[in-house]
């Protein structure tokens, strides 16, 4: 009796597990999101992204929104190859696995309709929702974890080699004289330094006229003034800004004109112009916000254009200008083949009296200037000269 | 250069241009919410006073006003008081705002010195313009009828109760009607005069209240001695010489009374304008009900009904559902502070969170027809029978009643507590009837749509007999007593449920000394199926 109990229960037990439904769950590959859309930069670290997303409820189709907003700014601003998307894609579970770090839960929005919060709610099937949020990308913390993990290479790793580059802000020719132009100038001194650049200063020059009437005219710079700023106090490049108020009754924007140039060439690298949010102008404080909302926009826009610039060219070597004043006769077709044994890429500008070389070098400033110095020794005898600027971008030469 | 390419190099320059500006303005539209997460925006409305439409004594007008303003001018708003009537017309003063609004665009300090003294005049004050520029509503009252005259409180006590009235008293009745419209004014650039435009004239039937003053001395009997006559005399003189202040007092009551109920009904119809309805969306889908981000600053009330509605791909939207506040809390306009709640009373889909909430604007007061039957375990009249054989048995009286709910819960704090009034009529068979009169409170608890609630009441009966001998005298047949039990409600709409109650009842035989060994009491149950309208 015993061992019949036994079998039966046994042979339960079996065929319990027999009937016991195995769940396999089929592996269907990367999740397939709808693409999000840039609103605006917030400031250096965090970007406002407008992002759509599907599901049975509000909660899930917010969190399908947040992995699609955290999706876009991976593939469109951070994983720019081929092979850093591929990268993502292996790991895209695991990034929105940790993506409270990176994507804020859209908060409850101002009454106003404006700003973060959800924006849309449409039911487009019986067990379907979709939704439409904006919401922060904290894109510094996003890029720091996936060059951890290996999907994309270090910002920081190739600029150690290569060094950041050095910059300099000045208003525009329109700007000048306007009264916000320090309050301005200010904001966007304290954006770039907030980022971590390094930031030039023309006041911080000793003999800076001097120097600026020693480079002369910079060919082809469309800001003159700024150009031989940035060459006399050797940033790498100079960004302009032009900051106008919009009014319209009894409400104040600002449009951001931001504009960045390779100092010694004046090759324009990127330029911006961002609209803020119109604010009611009878409300203490809003003249300002408006005016940094629209700087903050720009700035997040112009930013990794540089970046990317310097990137691809920081490693080919260092931009210089030389500019050698009062000289001889020919002493661009006798110095022209000196140059270009120690630099690439240069350009040869011809005046009266004064010969231009914009040029990029293996080589640092003093490297450039004692081979320069050699030359005009060899080539141009008997003739005398001082240095007056070794900078590092640029070489002014008088000769007496 | 041809003068094609340079058009084609114009046109490219302008369409550029207008590309970017374009783009530019399309991130403000980006970063704004479509109608499906709409919420309430603080308005400010500017009262630019009361028109008699009918001569109106002054002192009504003002009591009428203060009623009225009060329905209307609720937590939702800011508000300003203008008197317009001495300074300006409408028209001028939109016109002196849109000059100031435009003044001030350029230089704000100087447009504020010119306009300080001006709009001093009309009592506008300089924080008053700011909040005026940011919505420009006004509104204005005008009272288009008004009666009060003397009357006797009815008889009847069902409409005796109606009218709040001690029956067969002395009084006022006045009935007063009026409208109150809505403009709102544009103070921005351009535009065609004049520089407002109409939004709604709210209006709603003529309401009546009712104030009784004291009676007059009743006459000695013609046997009364001399110096009795003589004291009645006396006292009906100084009756005399009070009346007409009595008569002013019971007016100005009555006009109150009646006002404020017209106030009532145009509060609803003031809420009811898209401009001026609370609406938000779902911050949080519960099991049991919703959260949102409006509270005490915008003035919802305990019980305040909202429809729950969802939008479809093509802008389509439909009602899903109702809720009722259970809990306010202290949402800020920014989207910070906390959230309140409101419990579902009817679910046709299930709530999934961001659904768009609107305020479904409602008086508090519900009016309810039911038939009845009651089971008495004796039959109150059995010895008035014809057939009586002076033997005990049960009675079973059909019949119907109406009843009144008043919503007690913004008062009290306590929700869905109601204030309940009720008079049913039974037929007693043989031509006699038993009338009750019963004032009580009700509680409701809400189970989505199924509602179960406990009544309990005290009240009196009468007796309306057919054709029986009583004698010289016209007897009161007035007994006391009260009732208790419990309802069962399914809520259909916010307007209209239907109801069952069964309810336990006790009432005392007559009260009128050598009636009472003719009656029984009433004891019994009764069970009621019926329909309600809630406004």
């Amino acid at each position: 009796m015993r061992k019949v109990a036994t079998l039966f229960i046994a042979g339960l037990v079996i065929s319990g597990l027999a009937c016991t439904t195995v769940i396999v769950k089929e592996d269907t590959g990367p999740e397939v999101l709808l693409p999000g859309e840039m609103i605006e930069s917030v400031d250096a670290n965090t970007m406002l992204v407008k992002c759509t997303g599907i599901g049975p409820d509000q909660r899930i189709a917010i969190d399908q929104a947040r992995k699609g907003c955290l999706e876009w700014v991976i593939t469109n601003h951070l994983a720019q190859t081929p092979g850093e998307k591929q990268a993502y894609m292996a790991q895209q579970q695991n990034i929105f696995a940790k993506m409270d770090r990176y994507v804020n839960i859209p908060p409850p929005g101002a009454r106003s309709g404006k700003g973060k919060g959800v924006k849309s709610q449409v039911r487009i099937s019986d067990e379907e929702i979709k939704v439409i949020i904006i919401t922060d990308v904290h894109k510094k913390a996003l890029q720091d974890d996936l060059v951890a993990m290996g999907v994309i290479g270090s910002k920081d790793d190739m600029l150690e080699a290569v060094g950041m580059p050095t910059l300099m802000v000045h208003p525009s020719k329109a700007n000048k004289g306007k009264k916000n132009r320090k309050i301005m100038e200010d904001l966007v001194n304290s954006y770039l330094t907030k980022a971590k650049w390094e930031v030039l200063d023309a006041k911080g020059v000793a003999d800076l006229n001097k120097l600026v009437d020693a480079i002369g005219e910079v060919a082809e710079a469309e800001e003159d003034e700024a150009a031989k700023l940035a060459l006399a106090v050797g940033a790498d490049v100079y960004i302009i800004f032009e900051a106008n108020k919009e009014k319209k009754g009894s409400s104040v924007a600002y449009s951001v004109g931001i504009s960045a140039y390779e100092t010694t060439t004046g090759r324009k690298l990127a330029s911006e112009t961002a609209l803020s949010a119109a604010y009611a102008n009878w409300t203490a404080g809003t003249e300002s916000k408006a005016m940094m909302e629209g700087l903050n926009d720009a700035m997040g826009k112009v930013i990794p254009q540089i970046t990317d610039y310097w990137k691809e060219d920081a490693p080919k070597g260092n931009r210089f200008t030389v500019v050698l004043k009062n000289c001889p006769k020919n002493t661009d077709m006798k110095l022209a083949p000196v140059m270009k044994r120690m630099c690439r890429f240069v350009k040869t500008k011809s005046f009266p009296t004064q010969v231009n070389f914009y040029a990029q070098c293996k080589g640092d400033n003093l490297e450039l200037a004692g081979g320069l110095a050699e030359g005009i020794d060899a080539k141009l005898s008997g003739h005398e000269y001082e240095f007056v600027a070794k900078n590092a971008n640029n070489l002014i030469i008088v000769f007496k | 250069m041809s003068r094609f390419v340079r058009v084609a190099i114009v046109c490219a320059l302008v369409l550029g241009v207008a590309g970017i500006a374009l783009g530019q303005e399309g991130k403000e539209e980006k970063m704004t919410a479509d109608q499906t997460q709409e919420s309430y925006q603080r308005k400010s409305i500017t009262y630019l006073g009361i028109v008699p439409a009918t001569a109106v004594p002054d002192e009504d007008v003002g009591i009428i006003e203060k009623a009225i303003r009060k329905g209307i001018e609720l937590k939702r708003f800011d508000y300003n008081a203008v008197n317009l009537g001495k300074v300006y017309t409408i028209d001028q003063f939109v016109a002196e705002l849109r000059e100031y609004v435009k003044k001030r665009a350029v230089d704000r300090a100087a447009a504020e010195a010119e306009y300080e003294a001006r709009f001093k005049s009309a009592r506008v004050l300089a924080s008053d313009v700011d909040r005026i520029m940011n919505s420009a509503y006004f509104y204005m009252i005008k009272v288009v009828a008004f009666r009060a005259s003397p009357k006797i409180c009815p008889w009847d006590p069902i409409q005796a109760k109606a009218q709040k009235c001690t029956p067969g008293t002395a009084g006022i009745q006045a009935m007063v009607n009026a409208t109150v419209t809505f403009w709102k004014a544009d103070l921005g650039e351009g535009g065609q005069p004049p520089y407002y435009t109409l939004i709604k004239e709210v209006r709603h039937g003529p309401v009546k209240g009712f104030s009784s003053y004291e009676a007059p001395p009743k006459p000695p009997p013609d046997s009364a001695p001399d110096n009795i006559v003589q004291q009645f005399r006396q006292m009906l003189a100084a009756y005399t010489a009070r009346l007409p202040q009595l008569q002013h007092d019971a007016r100005l009551k009555a006009v109150a009374e009646a006002a404020g109920g017209l106030s009532l009904w145009l509060s609803k119809g003031m809420k009811q304008i898209p401009d001026f309805q609370l609406k938000t969306p779902v911050q949080a889908a519960l099991s049991d009900g919703v959260e949102f981000m409006l509270g005490k600053d915008e003035g919802v009330r305990l019980d305040d009904t909202y429809d729950v509605t969802e939008f479809d791909a093509s802008g389509k939207k439909k009602i899903i559902g109702y809720v009722k506040v259970r809990n306010i809390g202290e949402a800020k306009g920014t989207g910070e502070g906390t959230p309140s709640y409101a419990e579902k009373v009817k679910e046709k889909r299930k709530y999934v969170g961001g659904e768009q909430l609107y305020e479904h604007a409602m008086i508090g007061f519900a009016v309810g027809i039911h038939g009845v039957l009651q089971v008495a375990l004796t039959d109150v009249i059995y010895k008035l029978r014809p057939d009586g054989t002076g033997e005990e048995e049960m009675g079973f009286y059909p019949g119907f009643g109406i009843y009144v709910d008043y919503d007690l819960a913004p008062t009290l704090g306590l929700s869905e507590f109601y204030f309940s009034l009720e008079g049913d009529v039974l037929l007693l068979g043989d031509e006699h009837n038993l009338v009750h009169a019963m004032l009580g409170f009700k509680k409701k608890w809400y189970i989505t749509s199924l509602v179960v609630s406990v009544i309990g009441r005290v009240g009196i009966n009468y007796y309306v007999l057919g054709d029986v001998d009583t004698g010289d005298e016209e007897p009161s047949l007035y007994g006391f007593g009260f009732d208790a039990g419990l309802g069962f409600e399914y809520y259909i709409i916010p307007e209209f449920s239907v109801y069952l109650k069964a309810m336990f009842r006790y009432f005392t035989a007559p009260l009128e000394e050598g009636y009472d060994e003719w009656y029984e009491p009433e004891m019994g149950v009764n069970a009621s199926l019926g329909v309600f309208v809630a406004f």
